[in-house]
């Protein structure tokens, strides 16, 4: 073959096979107004195929809150449920095997993911919304890791079984014999778990937490399970339970109330960013783009039902940001280390008894 | 020891050459070797763990022999030296299995079409021969019920009307009537005997019933341990025992121990604890010298008993009835005598009692001179 | 030298102590899946170093030492198999009697219903059992109240003894089939002449029945031991509110933590592998020789014993007692709560709904996704594992090869891993191999089928052996070549066994719940966790809805066995 033919054919051949690839992205779609601002192509976003989102929140939640984003930006998202103990030997297998499934992770642990964002594993994306988070909702350098709810955990109790009149008022009151058996808490593995004890171990003497393994509390893995035996009333107390149950349970009409004391209620940000390794960095900015804006904020949060970190966002049956008093993380590096994680599983494997 | 084709049939068709096989662990088959020729009827008789089960298996090409060599029809099948092995599907032997081995997931016709459905027969000829074989054996009303709906003996026959379809030219059966009742027994072998004398096929029949042996065979081997005790037509080897063994496999025997005291090419006299007991010499070339210890074998039936002593016979003693059984056809008296005990089978026309004395004389024609020495092979 | 007509068969002088390739290959990969994953997860047991260090550089015994200090965990561990086994054996020794031996009314129908339990699954019936029996909410406490006016409860199951007997009755079918077919292979002729000397019934079953179906029983019981030691699902929902753990349990908690806690993990599997080792080791010697599979003896129709009243009574009471705890509550329940709208039962049928099972089968992709892939694993499993353990006993049982016996043991070893013990040494074994399949299905079904191959040979040998060798025989007397054989006599003889494993396969496998929580990920949801996971979420309706699509999977899947089994029997009467 004379090398000029053999050029042509080259060329028509590498035309053909061109041609879908030239003709679909030759039919632009118009940025929907929500990712206005989100600084992505959005056409490479739709391509990138579906968003791989790992949570740990309520599965209907998520769904429910997935299938607006999709609706309103065409883009799909894959979420996938795995508790937070999980996740991370997973991203850490995949990594390593260079098989990352994973482009969005909202993490109910901050510090594990402060130490995610030291290990450069995570993707810096500044969206516009970021200004306004104030800086304890957010990574010290902004666009790693940002908190799309925070998770505030009050003690809660059924009015059905126990009365307003008994029913504890402090963090102390938890350690009346009258409770024992009949609290509470959530596994070990749980982040949220761990952020509650590091946010109160400050605000109660030391003795606290033996008196509270003396109460031999109950271990659940969700909050929603916890919350299905206090609303049947197979549990008195709930020592720790998320504010979005609350929320949820006053939708539903069930007589439960919730506990913050005066000293304060501890709670974990629910943090939300993009692995560094994902192959949709578009698709996953827009993803975190629309969850942090005012609207993605407003419908997320009034789904579940919890706290938004924003101050634009309110919440019919919660009180506000402002009105209530929340104890969260201030020193990240002392929160993240290796070292109070300990603290905390030996702390905590003796209060749940494992 | 060979035991080669009665020449009475022509050329050997299955020659089995210095065979060795074995089973397990054991060798259950000694250097034997044998032939049978085209319309022969051979029977391999012996009690189990002979090895004629296994010899059988080794013509079939289903067990591979350790040495020798197997020859049928001209054609090495088996050849320790020359490592040949013929697969059996190769061999165009037809085979009756012990437990028939009748398909049950085939209906009657594709059970005794298979061999010819095999060779790539068409469907509706191979149908045609099944109900030719199946008419042979009398089942041609069962040519197309499941194999699930068949009694035993109604197995056996479908099983032989399958080695038949495919018109072979030898056939081996492994106990093919060994797991029916004694009445079916019997007219199976009936039948059989008559479609052998129609098929004049070559056939190996492995039994360990003397009776079925005698009735259907022109040549019986009698096995023992892997090697040929005696060979010979079935009426051969019931009169002529050559030793101890046979003689009490085949028919009902008394066996006299004692010490040869003369022998000549025909007769000899031994010596049995003091009675002399005249009898024939089968083969001299077995045969012992005078002063060794030798049997004599008696069959039951050849003893007469009377009253009177006969003055001109030997053999004769007194005796004394010790033991009467009634068996039906016949009566088993034991008598002792001074050389030792007779078992006599009698009809029930004589009528004795224990306790009778009486004489009893032993024709020397119908006692045995067997001998004690190791065979040789 | 060769004769011209010469036509090389098979190979000569075959020598029948020679190790041939069909049994040297399955003892290697067997080998492979099985030492590998056990060194991993000894390896990880002696890591003193980095807990996440893979291969392990460091190693001592500070994590046995600290086994020491979580000995509460191995003590619930024996306390559930040893007890649990000696309830299980109790029941299935009255109710393989009853079933075999004597004349009952309805012997057919509760035949059914008592193989139902063990494939329906411990997670079924510990979702029911506490649905059932929570101090607080349990339905049967409930009605205890209701009835008595009492404050306290009737029963709680969330105690140890509660775990040890629900865990008994779900496994005590495995017991009945084995004890069961060792009492229909017995001659009965034995018990006659106990009865002709006199023996009454009692004596005859105490002093003669029982001690002759000592192996089987003996059997039975070390593979139930085992079986309990590794029991995940019912501690795992039943323990949870009294914070009662066992190994399984414990091992999982501690590959939630945070870091996972591999070694602490590792040295309680290697104490519990030990501990079945040891079991399996005893069985062998106590049984020696005797083979696993149940083989050979001609089936005799065994005398059934006319029982009087009120044994007679009794008898068919028990049996109809542990239908109602172990069938009946349990699926009757589960599909009460799943019919539900809400976590509140009501007994009203006004105020039912099918939404839940629309949710979970068709409208919520996890749980959607999970039942395709339970299906389609099932299938794998079952089509790979009855084909393996169908050319495993060919050579086992057919061959010459030497290394027969020792193959078969190897086939048997996977009893001797508690599920959840072989995940986690497989997990570390996938994850360290260049082999991409973690995350996928082929990871479960790998595991799926090196764990269900003891079961799969048992059911493969017993078909194989009744086939009797003279079948085939006589195909190649008849001139058919080996394809030929096979295809004509042997596939279609051995076809309803084959399907009859396969469905087995699919049964358990549909139903496994320990091994798969540890390999599943997230692209690879199966049943099982999902199942546990949402439970874990709450809303017992959905959950329910769930496990009651598993049971009527597994019902199926039961339906097909049986009806191959008794196929393959008609087939078989020569």
């Amino acid at each position: 073959m004379t090398s000029t033919r053999r050029q042509f054919l080259k060329g028509s051949a590498g035309v053909l096979v061109a041609a879908p690839a030239i003709l679909s992205s030759v039919r632009s779609y118009a940025t929907p107004d929500v990712l206005a601002g989100a600084g992505i192509d959005y056409d490479k976003a739709r391509s990138e195929g579906p968003v791989r989102l790992w949570y740990s929140d309520q599965e209907p939640d998520v769904v429910e809150y997935v299938k607006i984003f999709t609706d309103k930006t065409g883009i799909p998202v894959q979420p996938s449920r795995l508790a937070t103990g999980a996740a991370l030997p997973k991203l850490k297998a995949e990594l390593q095997t260079g098989n990352v499934s994973v482009d969005v992770f909202n993490c109910t642990d901050d510090g594990l993911f402060d130490q995610l964002r030291e290990e450069g594993l995570l993707l810096k994306y500044e969206t516009p919304a970021l200004s306004n988070y104030p800086k304890e909702y957010k990574s010290a350098d902004p666009g790693y890791w940002t908190t799309f709810y925070i998770n505030v955990g009050p003690m809660a109790y059924d009015t059905r079984y126990v009365s307003e009149a008994e029913a504890p008022k402090l963090w102390e009151d938890l350690l009346d014999p009258r409770w024992r058996k009949q609290i509470g808490v959530q596994v070990v593995s749980a982040g949220s778990q761990y952020a509650w004890w590091y946010n109160l171990k400050d605000v109660v003497a030391p003795e606290f937490w033996t008196g509270l393994a003396a109460q031999k509390p109950r271990s659940y893995a969700t909050s929603n399970q916890m919350m299905n035996d206090v609303n049947s009333g197979s549990l008195k107390i709930g020592g720790k339970v998320s504010i979005f149950q609350y929320t949820k349970a006053v939708r539903a009409k069930t007589p439960l109330k919730i506990v913050l004391p005066p000293a304060g209620t501890p709670a974990s940000n629910a943090v939300t960013g993009i692995i560094a390794a994902s192959p949709r960095p578009n698709a996953a900015k827009a993803f975190v783009h629309y969850l942090l804006s005012q609207e993605g904020q407003q419908g997320w949060n009034n789904i579940q039902g919890s706290l938004s970190a924003r101050s634009d966002v309110k919440i019919p049956e919660l009180p506000s940001l402002a009105e209530t008093r929340i104890l969260v993380p201030k020193d990240f590096s002392d929160y993240r280390s290796a070292k109070r994680h300990k603290e905390f599983e030996t702390v905590w494997n003796k209060v749940v008894g494992f | 020891m060979n035991a080669n084709a009665n020449s009475k049939f022509g050329e050997a068709f299955i020659e089995v050459r210095n065979l060795t096989a074995a089973y397990g662990q054991n060798i259950v088959v000694r250097d034997l070797s044998l032939s049978v020729a085209a319309g022969e009827h051979l029977s391999l008789l012996g009690p189990s763990g002979c090895g004629k089960s296994t010899l059988l298996r080794c013509i079939a090409g289903l067990e591979d022999p350790l040495d020798g060599e197997i020859v049928i029809d001209s054609k090495p099948v088996f050849s320790a030296r020359e490592r040949i092995n013929v697969p059996p599907q190769k061999r165009s032997l037809a085979m009756v299995f012990q437990s028939y081995a009748i398909w049950p997931h085939m209906s009657v016709c594709d059970n005794v079409a298979y061999g010819l459905r095999v060779k790539g027969v068409k469907r509706s000829e191979a149908r045609q021969a099944a109900r030719r074989a199946l008419e042979m054996v009398g089942m041609e009303s069962f040519i197309d019920r499941p194999a699930t709906d068949l009694s035993g003996g109604q197995q056996q026959r479908v099983a032989f009307a399958r080695s038949l379809a495919p018109s072979p030219k030898a056939i081996l059966l492994d106990e093919p009537l060994s797991n029916l009742d004694a009445r079916l027994r019997a007219n199976m072998r009936e039948e059989l005997k008559e479609l052998q004398s129609k098929l004049k096929l070559c056939t190996v029949y492995v039994t360990h019933d003397q009776e079925e042996a005698m009735a259907m065979s022109d040549r019986i081997i009698i096995m023992r341990s892997g090697r040929i005790e005696q060979e010979g037509s079935p009426t051969d080897i019931y009169a002529r025992p050559r030793t101890r063994f046979v003689a009490d496999f085949i028919g009902a025997s008394n066996i006299a121990e004692g010490t040869l005291k003369a022998i000549n090419d025909s007769q000899a006299v031994v010596d049995v604890r003091g009675a002399m007991l005249h009898c024939r010499v089968g083969d001299t070339a077995y045969a012992p010298r005078v002063g060794e210890p030798c049997e004599v074998a008696v069959r039951r039936i050849f003893p007469q008993l009377a009253t009177q002593e006969r003055s001109d016979l030997v053999n004769q003693w007194p005796a004394t009835v010790t033991s009467k059984t009634f068996l039906g056809d016949v009566v088993e008296y034991v008598v002792e005598y001074p050389g030792g005990e007779f078992h006599v089978q009698a009809t029930p026309l004589v009528a004795l009692n224990q306790g009778d004395r009486l004489f009893v004389h032993v024709p020397p024609e119908h006692a045995m001179l067997i001998s004690t020495a190791a065979r040789e092979n | 030298m060769t004769g011209a007509n010469a036509t090389a068969g098979v190979p000569l002088r075959r020598s029948h102590r020679s190790w041939s390739a069909a049994v040297l290959v399955p003892l290697a990969i067997l080998a492979a899946f099985l030492c590998i994953p056990l060194l991993m997860l000894v390896s990880s047991a002696f890591n003193v170093g980095d807990p996440q260090q893979f291969p392990v550089r460091e190693f001592g015994v500070d994590n046995f030492i600290e086994v020491l200090d979580h000995l509460d965990w191995i003590e619930n561990t024996l306390i559930i198999s040893s007890c649990g086994t000696l309830l299980a054996i109790a029941i299935a020794i009255v109710i393989s009697w009853t079933l075999c031996r004597t004349e009952i009314p309805g012997r057919k129908l509760l035949d059914l219903l008592i193989a139902i339990p063990y494939p329906l699954g411990p997670l079924v019936g510990a979702l029911a059992w506490h649905q059932l029996g929570s101090t607080h909410h349990g339905l049967l406490n409930d009605a205890y109240r209701w009835l008595t006016g009492s404050h306290s409860s009737l029963i709680n199951t969330s105690s140890l003894t509660a775990i040890t007997i629900i865990t008994a009755l779900f496994e005590a079918p495995v017991a009945i089939i084995m004890i069961g077919a060792a009492m229909q292979r017995m001659d009965p002729s034995l018990e006659e002449s106990s009865a002709m000397l006199g023996g009454g019934l009692f004596r005859t079953a105490v002093t003669i029945t029982l001690p002759l179906m000592l192996p089987a029983i003996l059997s039975a019981g070390l593979f139930l031991f085992v079986s309990m030691g590794g029991a995940f699902a019912i501690p795992a929902i039943l323990g949870a509110d009294e914070r009662i753990y066992v190994v399984t349990t414990a091992i999982y908690q501690l590959f939630q933590g945070f870091p996972p806690r591999y070694p602490l993990a590792a040295a309680m599997g290697v104490v519990l592998v030990t501990i079945a080792l040891v079991a399996l080791w005893l069985h062998g010697f106590i049984l020696r020789g005797k083979t696993y599979a149940v083989i050979t003896g001609k089936n005799y129709r065994p005398r059934r014993i006319k029982l009087r009243q009120p044994v007679k009574g009794i008898l068919i009471a028990m049996l109809w007692l542990y239908v109602v705890v172990a069938v009946i509550l349990p699926i009757g329940t589960l599909l009460l709560a799943a019919l539900q709208p809400s976590s509140d039962i009501s007994f009203y049928p006004g105020n039912w709904t099918v939404e839940n099972f629309r949710f979970v089968a068709f409208d919520f992709e996890t749980t959607r996704k999970a039942i395709a892939n339970s299906l389609i694993l099932a299938a794998c499993t079952g089509a790979i594992g009855a084909i393996a353990a169908t050319a495993l006993a060919w050579v086992v049982y057919r061959s010459r090869s030497a290394g027969r016996g020792l193959l078969e043991q190897a086939t048997m070893i996977p009893q001797a891993f508690p599920h959840v013990i072989f995940a986690v040494g497989f997990l570390w074994t996938i994850l360290l191999l260049p082999l991409p399949i973690y995350n996928t299905l082929a990871a479960l079904l790998l595991a799926f089928v090196i764990l269900f191959l003891p079961l799969a040979f048992r059911s493969m040998s017993g078909v194989v052996v009744q086939l009797s060798p003279s079948l085939e025989e006589a195909s190649r007397v008849s001139g058919a070549g080996w394809l030929t054989m096979f295809r004509t006599i042997t596939v279609p003889l051995l076809g309803t066994g084959v399907l009859s494993t396969w469905a087995l396969l699919f049964m358990i496998s549909v139903r496994e719940v320990s091994a798969s929580v540890f390999l599943s990920g997230p692209d690879s949801q199966v049943l099982g966790p999902a199942i546990l996971s949402f439970w874990d979420s709450g809303g017992m309706p959905r959950v329910s809805a769930l496990a009651i699509i598993q049971a009527v999977i597994v019902l199926l899947a039961l339906i097909v066995v049986r009806w191959a089994v008794s196929r393959s029997r008609v087939a078989m009467t020569n």
